[in-house]
């Protein structure tokens, strides 16, 4: 047991499937242009790139959910991580799962895959989340994976319109589950065999259910 | 322009405006084509209001006037009463454009002030749809305020005004101390023709060769004087109810009075005041009158001063009130007070003291609560709020040393065990080499020569030995290799043992000092927050001048009596609250109190009385307004109900819950729409600012008796004493004082039907499961509480006693409340979280929240998410058996990422006693340990009513499948080898425990 080392490290060798947060690190920075620490690898802060506010460069953080391929707009995310320890909270949501202490600041924790009705798992691990904000605004989304950071130039790639139907009726329906999702993907990005939804992440925190909780 | 300023000033003052200008325009054509840009709004905004605080202190009216009315333009906007569209563009457009009119002319020809501000003021009052009619008598005044012209050379006038004005300024330099002396008729006349001289300047130009410092000392000074004022005045208020003589204490206070209105006064001469002070003067003669003259104080008296000291107040602000209709009034009923003794005081009605009123005691308090306000100095809030902050650091990270400390106790423990052990070893090695070497002696005279290959492990050469063998063992040491170990083994337990010794006294030391440091951390943590803190004496003044301007209003007869103004609240708290206090005491005089003539055939005092009365309860401060009016009027309200559909069923509701319509929005009963009320706004507004406070507010009402607003506000103080304990392997926080009792309750006290209750001494009390009520998912339906007689916190919940089961206390601590986050604003049931030591989220619970007690939260989940009903994330807990410490802590990280819970045991023994408190959902056990090993452990286990179905997997070096068969015919569910793989260990304990 012991020369397997901390089971940290362990989490990395023997989970090959996901990224490792270095790799990502190593991505972010490069995007950025930035050194970041290596002594703190648990949570990245994003910081806006100088290309950012170049004309016609956007960009996106890349996820996944189940095997849906998901993208935010990296404007919009304030840190990414490795899903921290979670404190549940009673009255909430089964998608709600608590609130974590992201550096002195509580940030809640929310399921996304619950959110947009797909079955809510058990808290686990090796999940990563993306800090997310609007205006004032900051929630925890957990994903399944990150998988890089997008530059749209770079991919030379368009985004087109939600190709998606959208149904008016709010189905509580399993069957629905979908239509909930499509309700907040403002378009597609199609490269190269693959289908990137890009989340409406202002339409996602500013949406009703999102805000249930601003007061009582 | 005042002849103070110098022309170098003025211009200065033009360079700055022209400055600001550009930015201006720039603004406000922005804003035309996107209203919404907030920060834009707030930079105009503040550069307005630059311009008019600038232009007021150099006295150049017209142009601050104008400035003004752009001013509060711009704050509706940012308000968002008024958008900003076409029209507000002209005006404010035209505005600037009469700025640069100033910048260009000021110096030069002059402005036409008036004639700028008539204009400005009036399209201004257009565009926000206020009154813009020229004769309104309150805008003649205004306009009046603002000399005709400004600016431009008036070297010639200022020849002839100066003279006069300046006889003023002389005066006043020497009048603070002999303004008595003066004869007032004249120096009012002086003033008052001053004031009236149209084109002249107002008095403004004197006030204007004072520095803003002294300005700024003397408001802060006038603030405190007025206070304290206010305060004796209320205190001789509350006393007098009727024509009576003068008490030695009440003398007292009119002399204490009197030192104020002097003080006040020779402030205000000597700061070039002269209004406000020759008006302390009047009032001052009527209290020299009262000090020295009169034996008897009667009502009136009490009640002119009153409004005298409220014209004083605002005379402070803007002096020319003292010249009001008003003003002249009162001053007639203060001289009249020396002309005609009031009649000798007739026993009447007036003697029957309304049960509201307070004794004398309480008044006395409230006083003196006032009177020791020494030195004061006034700081940014901010600044406050960091030191706060910093304190709540400060508790977190001593917190940390509070966990720290528990493991270096641990630690300490077991280098104590560790050294016991290094000693028997060492013993029993010596003995048994002792031993041994004794043996060795019955064959030494038998075999000499070959105790070489006899002594255990000896290394010495067989020559070295013969050097001695004239010697007995007994007689000789002899120091083998091992004889050396041993003997370096018993050194070392000895180090250790020294080592152990000096860090029980460090240790020892170091818990004094941590707890002399918490002790001091408490305290400064205390100080801190009541710097925040301010006695409800601070709103009680203004809520005063509201109800006498509201009973003079409508012609009502009100006493307001204020009981725990010694109530210490947080400022921003009182700043909040204090909207909701005014309308609910507007409400009472205007809806809640008869007119006088209803109250006389109701056989009640002429004189209504509104209590407001603050105490602190428990962690809360409840605020009550009564009255002894009406009451509320349930029959037209649940016809207004009826009428607007609110809801069914209206006509089957009681009294009480009729009474939560009205805090809806645009609920009125009243009919029509008047100035004071009526509109149906208010009340929806009034619980919105408290339920912002996270407050409560209820009512109870009586027909004809009168009417009670109780408002309970959370003492929301940044950090409190709390108690934490766990549920199902959650750590919750719960505030000391909501808790008033902790004990073990025995189950046949518990009943079940019809509801859970538990009998304690006499009472029987709601009983629950915070396991239940916290939704905590139940592995075991059967509620297995590992000892029969359940742990349990007695809450004090509004008004009711619950009893709680938890799982285990971890103790109580001082935390630091943090709000949920900016996306979790509010969360039933949870008034907050804090963060521990080591960085984990502990919740703050909110007892009413929980039990659905607290009226002002209403239905909260919404419903449409019965889909999302889901078996929800589930902790487990685990206790890991292992004699390793290094395993246990391996093992115990993996399963904290996993997000369960961990307990360890060092044995089977330990274990089993550590069972006794908790019933993890999985046992890790190792196979060989200490005084129990895996396979009796099991067994013991077994044997215990209620634990044999936990699982158990079995943690081992162990390979064979001896051991493998062995464990699994005693139950064991799963069986993993050290070294383990991380995925396949955790794989198996989910699959074990789903």
């Amino acid at each position: 047991m012991v020369q397997q080392g901390l089971p940290l490290d362990d989490m990395k060798s023997n989970t090959p499937k996901m990224p490792s947060l270095d790799e990502l690190i190593a991505t972010i920075d490069q995007e950025t242009e930035q050194s970041a620490d290596a002594e703190a690898p648990e949570t990245v802060k994003i910081k806006p790139s100088p290309a950012l506010n170049k004309p016609g460069t956007r960009q996106y953080i890349e996820f996944f959910l189940n095997n849906i391929v998901l993208c935010l707009p990296l404007a919009n995310a304030l840190e990414i991580g490795r899903q921290p320890a979670i404190t549940p909270l009673p009255n909430l949501p089964p998608w709600i799962y608590g609130v974590s202490n992201i550096r002195g600041e509580i940030v809640s924790m929310i399921d996304l895959k619950g959110f947009f009705g797909m079955p809510v798992l058990p808290i686990q691990s090796g999940r990563r989340f993306i800090i997310a904000c609007h205006q004032n605004m900051k929630v925890g989304l957990l994903v399944d994976r990150i998988t890089g950071i997008l530059s749209l130039n770079q991919l030379g790639a368009i985004i087109q319109a939600s190709p998606y139907q959208s149904e008016n009726s709010e189905n509580t329906d399993e069957t629905s589950q979908m239509s909930r999702m499509v309700s907040f993907i403002t378009g597609v990005i199609s490269n190269r065999e693959k289908l990137i939804n890009i989340l409406d992440i202002d339409g996602l925190l500013m949406s009703p259910r999102m805000n249930a909780f601003q007061t009582e | 322009m005042p002849p103070a300023y110098p022309r170098a000033v003025i211009s200065g003052f033009v360079e700055e405006v022209n400055t600001y200008l550009p930015t201006l325009f720039k603004g406000v054509n922005s804003l035309k084509t996107n209203p919404h840009q907030n920060d834009l709004l707030e930079e105009v905004h503040r550069l307005v209001h630059t311009i008019k605080g600038a232009a007021a202190m150099l006295g150049i009216t017209g142009l601050s006037c104008i400035a003004f009315e752009m001013e509060e333009t711009l704050e509706e906007i940012i308000a968002g009463k008024l958008t900003f569209d076409e029209n507000v563009f002209q005006v404010f457009h035209a505005t600037l454009k009469h700025f640069e009119t100033y910048c260009r002319d000021m110096l030069a020809e002059g402005v036409n002030a008036r004639e700028l501000f008539r204009e400005t003021a009036l399209t201004v009052r257009r565009v926000r749809g206020l009154v813009s009619d020229e004769n309104d008598l309150t805008f003649k005044a205004l306009l009046e305020s603002v000399p005709e012209k400004e600016g431009g050379e008036q070297d010639s006038d200022d020849e002839i005004t100066m003279p006069s004005s300046e006889a003023i300024v002389g005066n006043k330099t020497h009048a603070a101390d002999k303004f008595a002396e003066i004869p007032d008729d004249e120096a009012e006349d002086k003033m008052e023709g001053l004031f009236i001289a149209p084109d002249i300047e107002p008095p403004k130009p004197t006030q204007a060769v004072i520095s803003p410092e002294f300005l700024a000392t003397f408001y802060g000074e006038a603030e405190e004087l007025l206070d304290n004022l206010g305060h004796a005045l209320n205190t001789l208020d509350s006393e007098v109810d009727a024509p009576m003589d003068i008490s030695p204490a009440q003398h007292e206070n009119i002399r204490e009075i009197r030192r104020y209105v002097h003080t006040l006064k020779g402030a205000a001469a000597s700061i070039g005041f002269q209004d406000c002070a020759s008006w302390a003067h009047h009032i001052e003669d009527l209290l020299d009158w009262m000090y020295s003259a009169t034996q008897t104080i009667t009502p009136q008296m009490v009640a002119v001063l009153s409004e005298s000291a409220d014209l004083l107040t605002m005379s402070v602000d803007d002096p020319s009130v003292t010249h009001s209709k008003k003003a002249n009034q009162l001053k007639k009923e203060l001289a009249s007070f020396f002309t005609s003794e009031p009649s000798v005081p007739k026993k009447s009605d007036f003697s029957k003291k309304s049960d509201f009123l307070p004794d004398a005691h309480d008044t006395k308090t409230s006083v003196s609560v006032f009177s020791g306000s020494g030195k004061t100095l006034r700081i940014e809030t901010l600044r406050v709020d960091e030191l706060v902050n910093l304190v709540g650091e400060l508790i977190i990270a001593g917190s940390g040393f509070d966990q720290k400390m528990e493991l270096f106790k641990e630690a300490l423990y077991e280098l104590e065990l560790a050294r016991e052990r290094l000693r028997n070893i060492a013993r029993d090695m010596e003995i048994g080499y002792e031993v041994k070497a004794l043996e060795n002696l019955g064959t030494f005279g038998m075999m000499p020569g070959s105790t070489t290959g006899t002594m255990p492990g000896q290394a010495g050469t067989p020559e070295s030995l013969s050097e001695f063998e004239e010697f007995d063992t007994l007689e000789l040491d002899r120091y083998s290799q091992l004889n050396l170990i041993i003997r370096t083994l018993n050194e070392s337990t000895v180090d250790v043992g020294a080592i152990y010794a000096q860090l029980t006294t460090a240790h020892s030391d170091f818990e004094g000092n941590i707890n002399r440091q918490r002790v001091l951390l408490s305290e400064l943590q205390d100080k801190t927050m009541r710097i925040r803190m301010t006695p409800m004496a601070v709103i009680s003044n203004r809520l005063r001048r509201t109800i006498r301007e509201m009973a003079g209003e409508l012609n009502k007869k009100v006493r307001l009596i204020i009981e725990g103004e010694d109530i210490e609240l947080d400022r921003q708290i009182w700043e909040k609250i204090i909207d909701p206090l005014m309308h609910l005491l507007r409400n009472a005089v205007d809806h809640g109190i008869e007119s006088a003539e209803i109250r006389k055939t109701q056989a009640k005092p002429e004189i209504a009385v509104i209590k407001l009365t603050a105490s602190r309860e428990g962690n809360q401060v409840a605020i009550r307004v009564q009255d002894d009016g009406a009451g509320l009027n349930y029959p037209v309200i649940r016809e207004v109900a009826m009428e607007k559909k609110l809801t069914e069923n209206v006509d089957l509701m009681d009294d009480e819950e009729l009474n939560k319509f009205i805090f809806q929005s645009g609920f009125s009963t009243c009919r029509e729409i008047s100035t004071i009320s009526g509109r149906g706004v208010g009340m929806d507004v009034v619980r919105e600012n408290i339920r912002e406070l996270k407050g409560v507010i209820r009512i109870a009402s009586e027909q004809g008796r009168g009417t009670e607003f109780i408002i309970r506000i959370p003492l929301t103080l940044a950090a409190v004493r709390a108690l934490l304990f766990s549920v199902k392997g959650r750590i919750l926080a719960l505030p000391l004082n909501d808790i008033s009792e902790i004990m073990r309750i025995k189950p046949d006290n518990i009943v079940t039907h019809p509801q859970p209750a538990v009998r304690i001494g006499d009472e029987v009390l709601p009983f629950y499961y915070m396991a239940s009520i916290l939704n905590i998912p139940e592995h075991d339906k059967k509620m297995a509480s590992p000892k029969d007689e359940p742990l349990v916190l007695i809450i004090n919940s509004t008004g009711q006693r619950n009893v709680l089961v938890i799982d285990h206390l971890i103790g109580q601590r001082e935390i630091v409340i943090k709000s949920t986050g900016s996306h979790l604003r509010y969360v039933k049931g949870i008034s907050g979280v804090t963060i521990m030591g080591d960085g984990s989220v502990v919740p703050i619970l909110n007892i009413d929240g929980l039990l659905g007690t607290d009226p002002v939260v209403a239905e909260t989940v919404p419903s449409d998410f019965s889909f999302l009903n889901q078996p929800s994330a589930k902790s487990l807990e685990i206790m890991i058996v292992d004699d390793s410490v290094s395993i246990r802590q391996v093992v115990s990280r993996l399963m904290e990422d996993q997000g369960w819970s961990v307990q360890t045991a060092k044995d089977g023994i330990d274990a089993l006693e550590k069972l006794r408190d908790l019933h993890p959902d999985l046992i890790v056990l190792d196979i060989e340990m200490p005084r129990m090993n895996g396979y009796e452990f099991i067994n013991a286990l077994k044997a215990q009513p209620g634990y044999g179905d936990i699982p158990v997997v079995m943690l081992t070096s162990r390979t064979t499948a001896k051991h493998r068969e062995k464990a699994t015919a005693l139950g064991v569910k799963g069986f993993i080898v050290k070294p383990y793989n991380d995925d396949d260990f955790i794989n198996l304990i989910t699959e074990v425990t789903s």
